[in-house]
């Protein structure tokens, strides 16, 4: 059985096909990299995949469980979590209470009106563990928005990792991270890589390279290669297309699609 | 993490104890009404808080749950139990009905935010607001409906306004302190971070409809019970407390208290709020003038309000020991490192 699938799922806006027929199959464990240009559609690939977008057509199934249309609270609830490009947490709490956050719902405190919410013993216990876990107890007072660039991604990731994931979608977890924490995210990522399935969009190849399992290639919202490292990496179109090859122009921007 | 609960570092109990003696103040405790009043939009901008100052939801129509919640005690009153001993009973009523119509209404707006929340809230009290001053068979038009008697309570006559103002002092402390419980629980917790980023909260796995929807009644519960004590205190109910200027007030009240980052905002604010008023009308007939300024400079120069300053400075300080305290750290890291080039 497949982790999460898709078949033929495809996104328009007006005119513009985002993701266009995408199939794919997700099988248990290790670290599969979605790659391509800016505009390939891997960001709306993953607002599909979670129930942040409908899609226009085709069908996602997670454990062969059709989740198409589905809002993302419920997505999330059967185990599938995401981060966040610009990481998304809350400002105003501090690591602690954003960490709690998650472990309230999963421990069955989402409609709790009463229980004081600092003095539940399991809360408290499960969210130290996770602050230990990231190493983040010397920070745990402080309030969120104070954190440095790459300790936000961390604790977005960290927020995810609270509903315990089977699979986990990291959108490009080190954008924007300074050289030394870029590493510590990477670390971060292999480590959880143990436990879970994780999907993760990232434009850095170097990073791409040293975590991926598999790597699929995305070109103006469709498949362009799928395989291994290897693969892809001797796939002549991915050379041409993504990797800097020798194009006509060899203006590689332009081939990605960046604007200057 | 884990401070010990006491009960001497308690605002309520400061609280409970000036309104306690309230009636006793020389000069401002003639005024009983005035310090009733007070007290009723204490429990009423608390209950608006939640959804202000809380949640994130701009409501430009709760004085229209507030208005519906003086009616509806009125006519219970009229309707079923005039003269009866008891007016827990329409007060109560009105608080249910109020309820219910609140998560009616929160339903159909669960999924509206910002300015789209703004606009439909004032559309539905606007709406309410002309039903009540039109339908002058049930809510006696322009004229309102007057002459209510407070009656008794478990036997004690109420119609004494020293009783009724200690009965309204229960209610409200008791109110109050439900509410604050509930801004403590998870799921208030949920609430406030749904007002930072509700696709995180989304993507945690809650539906922030449903909590909206919920702190949608949970206010209106509280509100129309405000509404029916406001009924009782003066004896009469008209249409203009529907109107949205009268919404206003309670969005006001709650800024300038700084509801929008503490608990004990909204109370503050009411309080300074009801007085100023009071005593702005007794010495100039334009005192709205002073108010419309007034609304305008606390926008301006004090967004997070009175006690929001406060807040203010407690961030900086908890940021300056948390920087002091990661300096000492690398200065005593770099000392052990120096040490260790030395041998």
């Amino acid at each position: 059985m497949d982790l999460l699938r898709t078949e033929n799922l495809t996104k328009k806006f007006g005119e513009l096909v985002a993701v266009n027929n995408v199939t794919i199959s997700i099988k248990e464990k290790g670290v599969l990299s979605i790659i391509g240009p800016n505009g390939a559609g891997k960001t709306t690939f993953f607002n599909l995949l979670t129930g942040f977008l409908t899609p226009t057509e085709g069908k996602i199934y997670l454990r062969d469980e059709d989740i198409t249309d589905m809002y993302p609270y419920d997505i999330v609830r059967k185990k599938l979590s995401r981060s966040f490009q610009i990481a998304s947490y809350f400002p105003e709490f501090t690591i602690f209470e954003n960490i709690q956050m998650g472990v309230f719902n999963r421990l069955g405190y989402s409609y709790n009106f009463l229980a004081n919410s600092k003095q539940l013993k399991d809360v408290n216990e499960e969210t130290e563990r996770y602050i230990e876990m990231l190493s983040l107890s010397d920070l745990k007072d402080m309030k969120a928005k104070f954190l440095s660039h790459g300790d936000k991604k961390i604790l977005d990731i960290a927020m995810c990792l609270t509903i315990e994931p089977e699979i986990l979608l990291l959108d490009e977890p080190t954008s924007g991270v300074s050289g030394t924490e870029r590493m510590k995210v990477i670390h971060f990522i292999g480590e959880l890589a143990k436990k879970m399935k994780i999907v993760v969009v990232e434009h850095d190849m170097d990073i791409v390279f040293s975590i991926s399992d598999r790597i699929v290639v995305l070109a103006q919202g469709s498949i362009l290669a799928d395989g291994t490292i290897e693969e892809v990496r001797n796939n002549e179109d991915v050379q041409n297309a993504y990797l800097g090859g020798n194009i006509e122009g060899g203006d590689e921007d332009v081939v990605l699609g960046k604007n200057k | 993490m884990n401070k010990q609960y006491n009960i001497l570092n308690d605002p309520f109990l400061y609280l409970l104890i000036f309104f306690g003696v309230f009636p006793f103040i020389p000069l401002l405790g003639k005024y009983l009404s005035l310090g009733t009043e007070m007290l009723i939009w204490i429990l009423y901008s608390l209950s608006f808080n939640l959804l202000l100052g809380y949640t994130g939801l701009p409501s430009f129509g709760h004085g229209a749950f507030y208005g519906i919640g003086s009616y509806v005690t009125a006519l219970v009153y009229l309707q079923f139990i005039n003269n009866s001993k008891n007016i827990f009973l329409p007060v109560l009523a009105a608080s249910l009905i109020v309820g219910m119509l609140a998560y009616f209404f929160g339903f159909i707006i669960r999924k509206k935010r910002g300015i789209y929340f703004a606009l439909i809230t004032v559309a539905f009290s606007q709406v309410l607001y002309i039903i009540a001053f039109k339908w002058t068979e049930v809510t006696g038009g322009e004229l309102g409906i007057t002459r209510l008697f407070r009656g008794q309570f478990l036997g004690i006559d109420l119609n004494n306004s020293t009783r009724y103002y200690y009965f309204v002092l229960i209610i409200v402390f008791l109110g109050s302190i439900i509410i604050r419980k509930i801004t403590l629980s998870p799921f208030g917790k949920v609430l406030k971070a749904l007002k930072q980023n509700e696709t995180r909260v989304q993507y945690l796995g809650y539906n922030s409809a449903k909590y909206c929807c919920y702190v949608m009644t949970i206010s209106g519960i509280f509100a129309g019970l405000c509404g029916g004590l406001y009924c009782l205190l003066y004896g009469a109910v008209f249409a203009d407390n529907m109107h949205w200027v009268k919404s206003g007030d309670v969005v006001i009240a709650t800024l300038l208290g700084g509801g929008m980052t503490n608990f004990y905002g909204p109370i503050v604010g009411s309080s300074i709020f009801v007085l100023a008023r009071e005593i702005l009308s007794s010495v100039w007939d334009n005192w709205m003038l002073l108010y419309g300024l007034a609304f305008v400079l606390i926008i301006l120069f004090m967004p997070t309000g009175l006690l929001g300053m406060v807040e203010r400075i407690k961030e900086k300080k908890h940021t300056e020991q948390f920087n002091n305290n990661n300096n000492k750290k690398k200065k005593d890291l770099e000392g052990i490192a120096h040490k260790e080039e030395n041998k």
